[in-house]
C-alpha cells in the first residue's frame, strides 16, 4: 500500500468526527493506515482534525495554494485509502 | 478511597435512614435535613449554614468569606439566628446540623447585621465618593442591603476616626488601608494559594492592622488578583488598565493527581494558574510533585531529579533507579506535564517521543482508562492554534533555506534576528505593539491589537473563543485580515474573502474546531501517536532549561507586556525587592 | 471636652488666621510597622548565646512534631531576655528561622502581645498600672512621682537610657493597690515616697525588695481584728459591707 506523497502536493487535512456513522471509516483508516502513511512520509504534513459533528472530508492542498476536497462521508477504509490516492496524483 | 464515605454511610444507615425513610426524600438518606427559613433542604454533613442557604437561593452576606479560601469567621457579617441556640451563629464556619432550623430573615438575624454594619463603619472612613471601589463595594452594597438608617456615631471628643498607614506592597496594588474592614481575604490568598507568606496581621484590637510589618513588596506572579478580592477599596488598582493578568484557565487534571511530574517547564511563570492548582493539591490532597530541569522555586515543596534530558529516557523505558519511577508507576493518578519550550530544541522530538512513551506506560497500568496523563505545557500565547492551523515549532530549517522575504506575523519573541537571515532578505512585519520583530523589519504594517479586533482565541486546553472589538485601532492600524486580504490583491493573487464570515468560512476548511466555538475536541489516536513516536527515541544528552526563571521574567513575556510602563515598574520593584534585607 | 472647648476659643480669637482643620491622631505608643534604625534593623546579627541555645532546644522539644510553632512565645521572651527587656527584629527572624516559620507569622505574634517591646528601652521597665483600683488609690501621684524621678515620659525612655515608663491596664494585684511593675518585680500598696525610693535605689542599681510596702504579709487584710475580743455582730456587718 506504499504511498508517497510528493512533487505538487503539499498537504492534506483530513476532518471527521470522533462519534458520528458516518465518519466511522475514516476512524477505521486512521487506526489502520495512518502509522504506516506517517513513517512513509515522516516530513510530509499529514493533519488529523477531530470536531465534533463534522461531516468526514480530505482536503489536499497543492503548490501556490490551490486545494481539492473530496468527502469521507460513510466511506470504509479502504475507500478512504484510495480517495486520497486519487489526490495524490 | 472515593467510595469510603458512602459505604461509611451505608454502614450507619439502618438507624438514620429508618426514620427518614417514612419521608418525601428518602433517596437521600445520607443527608442532612436543615431548614432555611422553614424551606427543608438536603445537604451533606459538614456543610455549611452559608453554603446550605445558597442551595436554596438564600444569600447570607458575608465579606471574610470566600468559597476558594479558607474559613476565617473573623467579620460577622454573616449571623444568623437559630432557633434553640442562645446567640446568633456565624453562618459561613458552622457546620449544619440534623434538624436545624435558621432564620436568615429574623429580627434577631437583621439586628446583628445591623449591629456589625455599624461597627464596620464606625472604623471605616466613609471617603466613598473618592474611592476607586465605589459601586463594586461589597461594604457600600451591603449597607444599604443591610445596614441601619442611621449612625450614632459622633465623635464627641474629637479624638479622630481610627487611621492606618498605608502600605507599599509593589506598583500593582494601591493601598488605602485606613478602609480596610480585616477580612484577612488577601492574607489567607497570599498564603494559601499564592504560597506567599508576607501578608499577616499586626497588633491587636483598635490598633489592628492588616500588611508585611516591613517594607516589602509582595512578590507574586499572582499578587494583582487580590484587587479583586478586596471587598472594599483598601486594595485597589494601582495602573487603572492591568493588562497583564494571567486570565486564560489551563485546565489541566492536576487537582485530582497523585503525582505530578513536571518536565523542562517553569510552571510558577509558564502557567500561574495551574501552578496554583498544583499547589492546591500538595497541600490538600497530598499530592507529591517532582521536577526534571533547572532547580527554580515553585512555592511548594518538590523532588528535584536533576535537569539532564537522559532522565526522562532512563524513566521512559524503565531503567531509571531513581525513587521517582516506583512512585510513577505505583501512582493511581499520574499526571506529566512537558514544557512547550522543550519541543524547539534539536533534542525536542526525541524528548517528546520518551515523554510520551513514560505517559502512554503508566497509562497501560492505570485501572482509570480516561484518565489523561500526558499534558503539554505551551507557553507561548497562539501556540495551540498555530499547530491546529498547521504551523510547526521552530525557525531553524526555514532559516537554513536563506529565504528572501520573511512575513513576521506578530513574532516579537525575538527567534528570528538579522543575523541569521541573509543580506539580501526582505523583512516584512505585520502586529502591534511591536519590538523586537518590528525592529528588524524592512517594511512594517500596522495590524490591529487584540483589544481592536474580531478574534479567534483557543487557549491551551483547545477550546476556540470569539473576541469583539472594544476600541477602534489607531491610526492607519486594520484588522489582521484585511491587511492580508489588501497584499493579495497588490501581488496579483486576490484571496476570495471579502469579509469576517468567509474568513471564517476557510477556517473551518482547515481545522474545522476553530470555529466550533466554546467547545473542547476531545482528541483520540494516542496509540498511534506512540507508534511514531518510537521512531524518533534518539539517545539524548542535553540539559533542560526553561527561559523564565525569576519573577521579573514573568512581567516581561510579550510585546504587550514589554511595552507596558507599568509591566516595567513591576521589574523595576522586584529588583529593589531581592537586594532589601527582608 | 476641656481641650476642645478651648480649641473652640481660640478658634474665635484667630479668625484671621488661615483655618485648616485636622483631628486629632488616633495613635497607639507603638507602631505596628517596622522602620529600619541604626539600633534596630535586619543586618544587626543575633544569635542565642550557647546557654540559651540550650534553653531554646529544650523548649523546642516539649513540643510534637508538627507542633513546633507552640514554642514561638517562649521563643520570643527567651529572645527579649536576653536582649536588654526588648525584641529587635533580628531576633525574630531567627525565631522565624529556628521554627521553620514564614517571618510573617512571628511579627504578627511579637506585635499582637504587648509585652513583646520592639523598640530600645531602658534597663528597668516600669510599668504603671491605671487602672480603677489603682487609680481609685492614687495611682496618678504615683506615676507623676516616677515621671519627675526619672525625668522620663510615658512610652518613651530616660535621659540617662536607663528607665522606660509604661502605663498599663491592671496586672492583677488590685487588693495591693497601687502597684507599679519593675521588669520582673511587683512592687505594692505604694505611696509618693515609696515610688521615689525605688527609684533612687535602682538609678544606683540596688535592687529594691519587691512586694507590699504597707507591712503586710502578701494581700493579707491591713488591719487586724483581734476576733476574740473586738468582734461584735456590728464589725461583722461592717467586714461584710452593710453598714
Amino acid at each position: 500500500m506504499a504511498v508517497r506523497f510528493a512533487g505538487a502536493l503539499k498537504e492534506l487535512r483530513i476532518h471527521l468526527c470522533q462519534t458520528n456513522q458516518q465518519s466511522a471509516g475514516v476512524r477505521d483508516f486512521i487506526q489502520k493506515y495512518y502509522v504506516g502513511l506517517k513513517k512513509e512520509n515522516p516530513k510530509f504534513p499529514i493533519l488529523i482534525r477531530e470536531c465534533s459533528g463534522v461531516q468526514p472530508r480530505v482536503w489536499a492542498r497543492y503548490d501556490r495554494g490551490s486545494e481539492k476536497s473530496a468527502s469521507l462521508t460513510n466511506l470504509s477504509s479502504n475507500d478512504v485509502l484510495s480517495t486520497i490516492k486519487q489526490l495524490v496524483k | 478511597m472515593l467510595r469510603q464515605p458512602l459505604t461509611r454511610a451505608l454502614a450507619l444507615s439502618p438507624s438514620r435512614v429508618a426514620p427518614l425513610a417514612a419521608r418525601k426524600f428518602a433517596a437521600q438518606a445520607d443527608k442532612v435535613e436543615v431548614f432555611i427559613d422553614d424551606k427543608p433542604v438536603y445537604v451533606p454533613p459538614g456543610t455549611t449554614v452559608l453554603q446550605a442557604a445558597a442551595e436554596i437561593g438564600v444569600e447570607i452576606p458575608r465579606f471574610c468569606y470566600h468559597e476558594r479560601l479558607a474559613v476565617a469567621g473573623n467579620c460577622r457579617m454573616c449571623l444568623v439566628e437559630v432557633e434553640k441556640s442562645p446567640k446568633p451563629v456565624a453562618a459561613c464556619a458552622m457546620p449544619v446540623m440534623k434538624g436545624m432550623r435558621v432564620k436568615t430573615n429574623s429580627d434577631l438575624t437583621r439586628k446583628a447585621r445591623e449591629g456589625v454594619m455599624e461597627f464596620l463603619l464606625v472604623n471605616h472612613p466613609l471617603d466613598c465618593p473618592i474611592c476607586d471601589q465605589g459601586g463594586e463595594c461589597d461594604l457600600q452594597d451591603q449597607s444599604m442591603a443591610f445596614g441601619s438608617d442611621k449612625s450614632r456615631f459622633t465623635d464627641i471628643h474629637f479624638s479622630g476616626k481610627r487611621a492606618v498607614e498605608d502600605k507599599d506592597v509593589g506598583p500593582l496594588i494601591k493601598t488605602i488601608m485606613t478602609r480596610c474592614i480585616h477580612c484577612t481575604r488577601c492574607i489567607r490568598f497570599a498564603s494559601e494559594v499564592a504560597g506567599v507568606d508576607d501578608f499577616g496581621t499586626t497588633g491587636r484590637g483598635t490598633d489592628m492592622q492588616v500588611g508585611t510589618y516591613v517594607e516589602k513588596m509582595f512578590l507574586s506572579e499572582l499578587s494583582g488578583n487580590i484587587i479583586d478580592l478586596c471587598p472594599v477599596g483598601a486594595l485597589t488598582s494601582k495602573p487603572y488598565s492591568f493588562a497583564a493578568r494571567p486570565w486564560e484557565t489551563r485546565r489541566v487534571n492536576v487537582e485530582d493527581a497523585d503525582f505530578v511530574l513536571l518536565i523542562g517547564t517553569n510552571v510558577r511563570f509558564e502557567a500561574p494558574l495551574l501552578n496554583a492548582r498544583i499547589r492546591k493539591a500538595f497541600i490538600h490532597k497530598e499530592t507529591d510533585v517532582a521536577l526534571i530541569g533547572p532547580k527554580v522555586d515553585l512555592t511548594y515543596e518538590y523532588t528535584h531529579v536533576g535537569d539532564s534530558a537522559s532522565i526522562v529516557k532512563d524513566l521512559a523505558v524503565g531503567t531509571s533507579s531513581h525513587e521517582v519511577l516506583k512512585r510513577l508507576e505505583s501512582s493511581k493518578r499520574p499526571v506529566v506535564i512537558l514544557g512547550a519550550d522543550q519541543l524547539k530544541t534539536s533534542e525536542g522530538p526525541a524528548l517528546l517521543a520518551y515523554t510520551q512513551e513514560l505517559a502512554l506506560r503508566l497509562q497501560d497500568k492505570l485501572e482509570n482508562k480516561d484518565w489523561k496523563v500526558l499534558n503539554v505545557l505551551q507557553r507561548t500565547a497562539s501556540q495551540v492554534a498555530a499547530m491546529d492551523l498547521g504551523y510547526k515549532p521552530g525557525v531553524g530549517e526555514m532559516l537554513k533555506e536563506g529565504p528572501k522575504v520573511v512575513f513576521l506575523l506578530g513574532a516579537d519573541a525575538g527567534v528570528v534576528t538579522r543575523e541569521a537571515l541573509p543580506k539580501d532578505c526582505v523583512v516584512i512585519y505585520q502586529g502591534h505593539h511591536g519590538d523586537a520583530g518590528a525592529s528588524i523589519a524592512d517594511i512594517v504594517l500596522a495590524g490591529a491589537a487584540y483589544t481592536e479586533k474580531n478574534g479567534t482565541y483557543v487557549n491551551a486546553e483547545g477550546r476556540a473563543q470569539q473576541t469583539l472589538p472594544a476600541v477602534t485601532p489607531p491610526g492607519k492600524a486594520r484588522e489582521d485580515w484585511k491587511i492580508i486580504r489588501a497584499l493579495s490583491e497588490v501581488v496579483g493573487a486576490r484571496l476570495p474573502y471579502d469579509n469576517l464570515e468567509e474568513v471564517r468560512a476557510r477556517l473551518a476548511e482547515v481545522c474545522p474546531s476553530m470555529v466550533s466555538y466554546g467547545d473542547v475536541q476531545n482528541n483520540n489516536y494516542f496509540a498511534q501517536a506512540r507508534d511514531l513516536a518510537q521512531s524518533l527515541q534518539k539517545p539524548v544528552s542535553g540539559t533542560l532549561d526553561v527561559q523564565l526563571k525569576q519573577l521579573e521574567d514573568f512581567f516581561m513575556t510579550d510585546s504587550i507586556s514589554r511595552a507596558s510602563p507599568t509591566m516595567a515598574k513591576c521589574v523595576q520593584a522586584v529588583i529593589k525587592q531581592k537586594q532589601s534585607p527582608y | 471636652m476641656l481641650s476642645s472647648l478651648r480649641s473652640g476659643v481660640k478658634g474665635l480669637w484667630r479668625t484671621s488666621a488661615r483655618s485648616l482643620q485636622t483631628t486629632a491622631k488616633l495613635q497607639h505608643d507603638s507602631l505596628f510597622v517596622h522602620r529600619d534604625s541604626p539600633e534596630d534593623n535586619p543586618s544587626i546579627p543575633f544569635e542565642f548565646t550557647p546557654e540559651n541555645q540550650k534553653r531554646a532546644d529544650a523548649l523546642l522539644e516539649i513540643y510534637p512534631e508538627g507542633h513546633k510553632r507552640a514554642a514561638m512565645i517562649p521563643l520570643l521572651d527567651l529572645a527579649q531576655r536576653q536582649n536588654g527587656g526588648w525584641l529587635p527584629i533580628s531576633a525574630m527572624h531567627k525565631v522565624a528561622e529556628l521554627l521553620n516559620l514564614p517571618r510573617m507569622r512571628v511579627y504578627e505574634v511579637a506585635t499582637f502581645y504587648t509585652m513583646f517591646i520592639r523598640r530600645p528601652i531602658g534597663k528597668y521597665h516600669i510599668q504603671v498600672c491605671t487602672t480603677t483600683p489603682c487609680w481609685l488609690r492614687g495611682s496618678d501621684t504615683v506615676l507623676n512621682a516616677i515621671k519627675e524621678a526619672t525625668g522620663c515620659e510615658v512610652g518613651g525612655n530616660s535621659p540617662c537610657g536607663k528607665f522606660s515608663i509604661s502605663e498599663v491596664e491592671c496586672l492583677g494585684a488590685c487588693v495591693n493597690a497601687p502597684m507599679i511593675q519593675v521588669n520582673d518585680d511587683y512592687y505594692e500598696d505604694l505611696t509618693v515616697e515609696d515610688s521615689k525610693e525605688i527609684i533612687n535605689k535602682l538609678k544606683k542599681d540596688e535592687k529594691p525588695k519587691p512586694g507590699p510596702r504597707s507591712g503586710r504579709y502578701a494581700s493579707e487584710p491591713l488591719w487586724r481584728f483581734d476576733l476574740a475580743h473586738r468582734t461584735t455582730d456590728r464589725t461583722w456587718l461592717w467586714i461584710a459591707g452593710f453598714t
